[in-house]
């Protein structure tokens, strides 16, 4: 029983020294759930997007998330932070979505995950509405602005006014939006061309043992040639 | 040609100066143990004292162990890397004999070198002695190369690593089922073989874990203390997972292990073996465990 005590007492030790010293307990932020991202995000106006979900561990997972956090006037940073299961696992279709955002004025805040940018669609300050020769009448950047779309990685994705009138409706409902035609989240269209999920678990998978294998067949070349 | 053979006389002269400073470690031998420095500055007559021989010869071995760790610089020229390593030499065998000095004080304090070798001829004696020495080299050797030529980094990480062995060593009671004193006493070379097994493990251990790249003091500090912890983990799984699976029965009747009679050294011997083999098996598969395991990106740092 002693030696028992004993060897519980050594793995408590092992692991409280680990903890208080491992760099990636103490550098790497906590976010639960979205309540959080008010405290955490600072700034106005303030999009938070999800760029990648990720889990790392064996037996015993440590889940993360990587954000893009825009903010209106300076360049975005990449943020990373653990997270909960829960938080994670119903984020997992968010890929790609503004998952925070922070607009001037009262009741500012707003976690309904929506496409990006939709902070500043339909806001005259940063654009305005046209119609193209379609009769379609669509979103454009002031000149000022006009590097968003890119930043927001919308490629030839350009925002309707049908688009921005059923966002208004999900942000009422907190509903999530993913696009009139499903173009963001992690099936979307668009998303899907920019970001790579590293949690996706594609058949691609399949070719990486072989690959790996092949190590064990290497023999050195008899002479190098320069 | 000209520069293959100036490569060759230059190795050559590295060679006379390297036995050398052996010829020097005499003299640093006899500084520290006076009682012996006839057996040194004499004749050594090897089929007479065998386990004087051992004595003798596993220190040449652990020095030779020592000077393997160390490098010639050249770019500086040729006084320059003799200076080196005169310096480094010199510093490395005083340091290497007072760390047997001080091991043997703690380990065997109760035992005289002239008594038990010289005249009782005790091979168990001998053994112990040799586990220090090539033990103590290897992990010298060790800190030699992770203090990276600082003489003061050496020092303490000397400080540090004679401090880790002597609670090792202590520990020999706690893990052996053989009477340290009494079987030493009677030459059992069961309890010897075991504390062999017993001290080259620990040397692994503590060993793999000092040798970690010195950078910040306080970083390498946690570091070696979490691989000790660690290897303290490991060490018990290994051990009762070797018992498991080779069926090993880990008893010795406690009359075998005090009376003397020749039937019952054979069965201690046997035991002693066992035990030490199991030790040292167990403390290499845990140096795998606590120092080869390459986690690379599968836990990534942000």
């Amino acid at each position: 029983m002693n030696k028992i005590s004993l060897y519980v007492l050594l793995i408590l030790i092992y692991l409280g020294l680990s903890k208080s010293f491992s760099p990636s307990e103490q550098r790497i932020p906590y976010i639960i759930n979205e309540k959080v991202y008010a405290n955490f995000f600072r700034g106005t106006p303030l999009s938070v997007m999800l760029i990648d979900s990720f889990q790392t561990g064996f037996l015993i997972k440590t889940y993360f998330q990587k954000y893009k956090v825009f903010h209106g006037f300076k360049s975005p940073e990449i943020v990373t932070v653990r997270t909960s299961p829960e938080f994670w696992n119903r984020n997992l279709k968010n890929l790609g979505l503004s998952l925070f955002r922070r607009y001037d004025g009262p009741n500012n805040t707003s976690t309904t995950p929506l496409p990006p940018g939709s902070l500043y669609i339909g806001n005259l300050a940063f654009g305005s509405w046209h119609y193209k020769n379609s009769g379609k009448k669509v979103w454009r950047f002031h000149r000022a602005y006009r590097h968003f779309p890119k930043i927001f990685a919308w490629r030839e994705f350009n925002p309707s006014f049908e688009f921005f009138e059923r966002m208004k409706i999900h942000i009422q409902h907190q509903q999530p939006f993913y696009g009139l035609e499903n173009e963001f989240g992690e099936k979307g269209s668009v998303t899907s061309l920019t970001f790579n999920n590293s949690n996706d678990k594609t058949p691609e998978g399949r070719n990486k043992l072989s690959k790996h294998l092949k190590k064990f067949f290497h023999i050195p070349v008899w002479k190098r040639t320069n | 040609m000209n520069e293959l053979f100036d490569k060759l006389i230059l190795r050559i002269v590295f060679t006379i100066f390297m036995l050398f400073l052996l010829y020097l470690y005499k003299y640093a031998h006899s500084f520290l143990y006076p009682s012996s420095r006839q057996q040194l500055f004499k004749r050594f007559f090897p089929i007479k004292n065998s386990p004087d021989t051992m004595i003798l010869v596993s220190r040449i071995l652990g020095i030779g162990l020592l000077f393997s760790q160390f490098y010639f610089f050249m770019s500086e020229g040729f006084l320059y890397a003799l200076l080196d390593f005169f310096l480094e030499a010199s510093i490395g065998f005083m340091i290497y004999l007072t760390s047997i000095y001080i091991l043997e004080s703690i380990v065997l304090f109760n035992f005289e070198y002239q008594d038990e070798v010289l005249k009782r001829k005790n091979y168990a004696y001998s053994i112990i002695s040799m586990a220090h020495s090539i033990g103590f080299a290897y992990i010298l050797k060790v800190v030699l190369a992770v203090s990276n030529h600082s003489v003061i980094m050496l020092f303490f990480l000397w400080l540090f690593a004679i401090v880790l062995i002597g609670f090792a060593t202590k520990s020999f009671g706690i893990i052996s089922k053989l009477p340290f004193n009494r079987l030493l006493v009677q030459k059992n070379l069961g309890l010897a073989f075991s504390y062999l097994g017993f001290f080259w493990g620990w040397t692994l251990i503590i060993s793999s874990s000092i040798n970690n790249e010195l950078i910040d003091i306080r970083w390498f500090s946690i570091q070696v203390i979490l691989k000790i912890v660690l290897s303290l983990i490991i060490i018990p799984i290994f051990r009762k997972g070797l018992l498991i699976i080779f069926k090993f029965h880990d008893e010795i009747e406690k009359e075998i292990v005090i009376d003397n009679k020749p039937e019952n050294q054979e069965k201690t011997l046997g035991y002693g073996i066992y035990e030490g083999s199991i030790f040292f098996a167990s403390c290499f598969l845990t140096t795998v465990i606590t120092g080869h395991i390459n986690f690379g990106t599968f836990y990534p740092v942000f």
